[in-house]
């Protein structure tokens, strides 16, 4: 399958949920959507045959949006496996939570746990809010992939 | 009574017999295993985070550490990411001697996790010879690197030494060596009636699950999906050399060790075709090149050392973002770095395979027997710094 | 209290200064160095993986290096060791389970750091998440490199026996 071509199919399939459809050659789509929209958007994309996430990602913009990128691609068809679908949805900074897609993909059970763990998001409807994974039980205070959580550096720039 | 009354939670590790880094919550009925909970992040050691404050080239190390015994593969997709940032491709010769690191890194990492298996199903012959077998090619990958396992090769734009003088020959020997080497395996270890019983049928993942849950590498593979991503998306070499993609279609813990097998097999094929094949030429980036002052560039000319002169160091990287993958020894590695234009970079995400099959470990041990759970855990090729980072 | 034949009598406490008389020979030149001897050729490291490092230590202890015929060979259950070997950092979850793994073990028993990690915490010197061995555990030998080579391994054994053997590390008292 062409890049262009399923980029112009993904464009049709999510067009009315408002969603932003742009792409990087030679194998990246990017689909931005609104938050309240990201359930059904991510249940589109599987039904395509983009069947499982390979990466979930939180970036943080401190006191404006944190984004969530989820890295999604086909095992089972092989013609869409070389091509990645980043699904993409903005956070308010005061308010990270978007609902999970754990139902839509199963495979964001431990990835969506770890971004609550490290980077304090809420994913409403994972059975795992609120427990840890990665770090010590007894951790409080800030997620540490914030900026604002800071770690000592040496020298003066580095 | 009642199936919670008899219910009994049982903690295994973090420190036992398995040698792993990892708790494992089991609900047992009797002997049977009702939910097991994978307990993580004994080894985290936020690479991710401290990524933020180090410069490109001083990730490299410390993207190779969580996955000690597999190093190549952080290390080529890490780069690759940075390369397609930077918009840069490494010279031809540059990317064989890359395709032929990371095939020797598969073998011996394949070897480390059969050896581990071994320890776990209580086969010390096993670990034994898997791991005397992986020293020969620790020294191959020592000669060719400097480093018997941390070997940061790679680097943007090409890698740090050319071929040592007389290396084809060395390896010829150690390929013929473990070709003569492997149907003793078979004889001892995997026509052995008691390793049989002990891992086929056991932990089977079927083909849908396997999908649904995004498992990675040969666990994949070993459940009848043809998913190969120097097949899929080739990079470095793979897209001249001629190999197969290896599957079984079993599913089984015994499926899971056989693809490792002759993923072996394969990896050899391409290495002798990668010493036929490989080109003549530079070994770093003209771009680079460039940027070495001329009187070292002399001697990285005689030695085929790629020395760096200092401002490297402070490789600036546009910003923008970019995503690779690679298949390394235990599955598919993914980085996604996003760069601000800095000189560290703005959110790197690193998944490693081992992450991403941890979610077997509550799939596959549901209903099973107690005893059953180390020849799971050993099948799956898991290594707990990897997924922890 | 004690009645010789002859009828002097000897107060004290007698199993107390059995015990004394006992510590007397064994620490005494013969014995002592027999037991010393024994101990530093009886090292059984226990299965605790802390980091990385494990992947060097499990060669170390594969044919080719083959630290077995120091004598030292891991094992199971932290009751039957004397050897905490960390192998590699420590994380603060794992921090706590490497006391609980020292706490178990009879004595005398001998914790080696394994590792630029078990020394300063290495590469990941600014983690969040890492602990100092030395901050929690009596640590005997350290070993440096990142990750140290198989024979650094051997050497801090051979290291680890020299020192037993001087009488440094293994006290016999009352
Ligand atoms: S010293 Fe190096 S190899 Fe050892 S645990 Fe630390 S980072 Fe890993």
């Amino acid at each position: 399958m062409k890049f262009e071509e399923l980029k112009g199919l993904i464009e049709e399939k999510v067009r009315d949920l408002g969603a932003e459809v742009s792409g990087k050659e030679p194998n990246v789509i990017e689909v931005k959507v609104p938050r309240e929209k990201v359930v059904e958007a991510a249940m589109r994309l599987r039904d395509m045959g983009f069947d499982h996430v390979k990466a979930v990602t939180a970036v943080d913009y401190p006191n404006e949006r944190f984004e969530v990128v989820y890295v999604s691609s086909s095992y089972s068809n092989l013609d869409l496996a070389y091509f990645l679908v980043n699904l993409r949805t903005d956070l308010p900074y005061d308010d990270p939570r978007m609902p999970s897609l754990l139902e839509v993909w199963p495979s964001v059970l431990y990835q969506e746990h770890e971004e609550h763990d490290l980077m304090g998001i809420v994913f409403e409807g994972h059975p795992r809010m609120g427990e840890r994974l990665l770090l010590p039980e007894n951790y409080e205070g800030i997620p540490p992939l914030r900026k604002e959580f800071k770690v000592k550096t040496e020298g003066i720039n580095a | 009574m009642s199936l919670e009354e008899r219910e009994l939670e049982v903690l295994i590790g973090p420190q036992h017999p398995a040698s792993g880094h990892m708790r494992l919550v089991a609900k047992i009925d009797g002997d049977v295993v009702v939910e097991l909970r994978p307990n993580i992040g004994y080894v985290h050691r936020s690479v991710e985070k401290l990524a933020e404050v180090k410069k490109y080239l001083q990730i490299i190390p410390l993207v190779e550490r969580p996955s000690l015994a597999d190093t190549t593969a952080n290390n080529l997709t890490y780069v690759m990411a940075v390369e397609k940032l930077l918009g840069i491709e490494p010279p031809p010769r540059a990317q064989y001697l890359r395709t032929l690191l990371a095939e020797i890194n598969r073998i011996h990492s394949h070897f480390y996790g059969m050896g581990i298996h071994g320890v776990m199903i209580g086969s010390s012959t096993a670990y034994m010879w898997c791991f005397g077998d992986r020293e020969p090619l620790i020294e191959l990958a020592q000669e060719l690197t400097g480093a018997r396992l941390t070997y940061s090769y790679i680097v943007p734009g090409g890698v740090r030494r050319d071929l040592p003088q007389g290396f084809e020959d060395k390896v010829e020997k150690v390929m013929r060596y473990l070709e003569n080497r492997m149907p003793d395996y078979f004889d001892l270890y995997f026509n052995n009636p008691v390793t049989r019983a002990r891992l086929e049928g056991v932990g089977v993942l079927s083909r849908e699950d396997a999908i649904r849950l995004g498992v990675a590498g040969p666990n994949l593979r070993a459940s009848g999906v043809p998913y190969d991503v120097r097949k899929v998306e080739p990079y470095a070499a793979y897209p001249e050399l001629d190999f197969e993609v290896v599957t079984e279609e079993a599913g089984d813990a015994f499926a899971r060790v056989m693809v490792r097998v002759r993923e072996i097999q394969e990896s050899i094929k391409i290495i002798r075709q990668v010493l036929k094949k490989i080109p003549d030429g530079p070994i770093l980036n003209e771009k680079y090149m460039k940027m070495i002052p001329p009187n070292l560039r002399k001697q990285v000319e005689e030695t085929g050392r790629i020395k760096f002169p200092g401002v490297f160091a402070n490789l600036r990287v546009p910003a923008g973002e970019a995503i690779a993958r690679v298949e390394g020894g235990r599955g598919e590695v993914i980085f996604h770095i996003v760069s601000d234009g800095k000189m560290s970079p703005y959110r790197m995400r690193m998944v490693t395979p081992s992450f991403r099959n941890v979610i077997l470990f509550e799939h596959l041990t549901r209903g099973v027997r107690v005893a059953d759970i180390p020849a799971i855990y050993g099948s799956l090729d898991y290594f707990p710094p990897e997924a922890d980072r | 209290m004690v009645c010789a034949l002859d009828g002097s009598m000897w107060v004290g406490n007698l199993e107390k200064a059995a015990r004394k008389a006992a510590a007397w020979l064994v620490n005494k030149t013969p014995i002592r160095s027999l037991r010393e001897w024994g101990i530093a050729f009886s090292l059984w490291p226990v299965h605790f993986t802390t980091a990385c490092c494990g992947a060097e230590f499990g060669a170390s202890a594969a044919p080719k290096f083959d630290t077995e015929r120091f004598g030292f060979l891991p094992f199971i259950a932290s009751r039957q060791c004397n050897v905490l070997f960390i192998e590699g950092t420590l994380s603060k979850k794992m921090a706590e389970a490497a006391i609980w793994v020292y706490e178990q073990m009879p004595d005398p028993k001998f914790v080696i750091a394994m590792g630029a990690c078990g020394i300063d915490g290495g590469i990941f010197w600014n983690s969040y998440n890492v602990v100092r061995p030395k901050d929690i555990l009596p640590v005997h030998v350290y070993i440096p490199g990142c990750p140290p080579r198989p024979e650094a391994v051997a050497q801090a054994i051979i290291m680890l026996q020299r020192k037993i053997r001087e009488g440094e590390l293994v006290t016999y008292e009352v």
